[in-house]
């Protein structure tokens, strides 16, 4: 897994390599963690692109990061995902929660 | 459970037991006939498939049984128990076999009337496929694991009576061409091949059981399920934390928290966790869904900014 993180005025963009499943998710848990309290930023949007799978305890990360970003008033997207986790992220019913516009809490 | 599910159980451990019955006297026989060690490492998994097709008997009562005082999680372990004990034995068997198989390929002997072999291990390939096929369809029915695990051990020795029956047409046909020194070497070499067959499933499926004696948490599909609720449900709580979850033969235990506004009337808090357990309950079937309801900390946005709360 690799996390690469561009900042654009206060919106964060967390770029995902790989897979986000057991292995990955408590690292990419903690980093969105710190990134979610840093008061500079005051939006995360992730960019699937490039991550191939994205098992339960990797959509827990993401459900939990976004109940954070709602907590502290900020918003948590998802720009860019590949076929793979599209499919799943609908499949789970998540997908409208982190389309820009999404349900709001 | 449903009393059919006890049912479905109880009709694969019967087919089971009839059909290792009938395979040990073929074996045994064939054994006798033979005097093959492919023959004798395929009686062995038989004898083993018996005895847990015994346990499993009373087991499936076992597990059945509702919970009650003193067990009050019912009795699904059990079934793991079962798989456990299934899989530690067939390694056992596999590793005693595979070292008599190195010894007679340094010191081989020949095999006596291949084709018995042949037509025994036929017979045993139809047995064991048909009873594979009616014991897993047994095991989607009452989705017991103990089952499933039964209709793989039958489908494994279903592809291994297939390898040595092959064994044996090579035998013959070789032996038809005279070269009978080569000949020799096929029953070990079988023997050894099977062993290793045999070592690679009976460790995943110990591994699995020991995981859910361990109280592994549920499978992948499950853990999905819950989540799927968990987002479907998302306007209607602060957060969630602390998922745990185990499985109890047929039966998964899911339990978590989530934190609701503290203003919340307990009726509405209650009405939201009753929904979210009768959602998963739906998607997770034979399971027990327990959330608790915790007061949120105020550590968020909407009270530091005056603004209402979402939530409520």
């Amino acid at each position: 897994m690799r996390i690469q993180e561009t900042i654009n005025g206060n919106i964060m963009t967390i770029r995902l390599t790989g897979s986000l499943d057991d292995a990955s998710s408590h690292m990419v848990e903690s980093r969105v963690n710190e990134i979610m309290t840093d008061e500079k930023v005051g939006e995360v949007n992730f960019d699937f692109s490039d991550l191939h799978y994205i098992s339960s305890i990797g959509i827990r990360v993401l459900i939990l990061a976004y109940k954070k970003a709602v907590k502290l008033g900020k918003t948590v997207i998802v720009t860019e995902m590949s076929d793979k986790v599209r499919i799943i992220l609908k499949m789970v019913g998540i997908l409208p929660i982190f389309s820009p516009g999404g349900v709001k809490k | 459970m449903s009393p059919k599910v006890g049912i479905y159980m109880r009709r694969a451990v019967l087919v089971s037991l009839s059909c290792n019955v009938v395979l040990f006297i073929i074996k045994a026989v064939a054994l006798i006939v033979v005097n093959s060690l492919a023959i004798a490492m395929d009686l062995g998994i038989t004898v083993v498939g018996l005895i847990v097709s015994i346990i499993l008997y009373y087991s499936v009562k076992l597990a059945v049984k509702p919970a009650d005082l003193i067990h009050n999680y019912g009795y699904g372990k059990v079934e793991h128990v079962c798989e456990a004990m299934e899989g530690v034995v067939l390694i056992g068997i596999a590793l005693a076999m595979s070292s008599q198989a190195l010894l007679s390929i340094l010191h081989p002997k020949h095999v006596e009337m291949p084709w018995v072999g042949l037509v025994s291990c036929t017979v045993n390939v139809f047995l064991n496929f048909g009873g594979a096929w009616y014991i897993s369809k047994m095991a989607k029915k009452s989705a017991s694991p103990a089952i499933h695990a039964e209709g793989l051990h039958f489908r494994l020795e279903g592809f291994i009576s297939a390898m040595i029956a092959g064994s044996f047409l090579l035998s013959i046909f070789l032996r038809g061409r005279g070269l009978s020194e080569i000949v020799v070497h096929i029953d070990p070499v079988t023997a050894l091949l099977v062993s290793l067959v045999v070592i690679v499933p009976s460790f995943k499926l110990a591994k699995a059981a020991f995981f859910k004696l361990l109280d592994s948490s549920v499978e992948e599909d499950s853990q999905i399920e819950i989540l799927k609720h968990l987002g479907h449900h998302i306007a209607e709580y602060c957060e969630f934390r602390d998922i745990k979850s185990r499985t109890a033969g047929q039966k998964k235990f899911v339990e978590f928290k989530i934190v609701v506004p503290e203003e919340i009337s307990f009726k509405k808090g209650h009405t939201v966790i009753a929904t979210l357990e009768d959602d998963i309950k739906q998607g997770i079937p034979d399971s027990e869904i327990m959330i608790k309801m915790e007061p949120c900390d105020k550590d968020c946005s909407f009270v530091a900014n005056n603004e209402q709360c979402p939530y409520l």
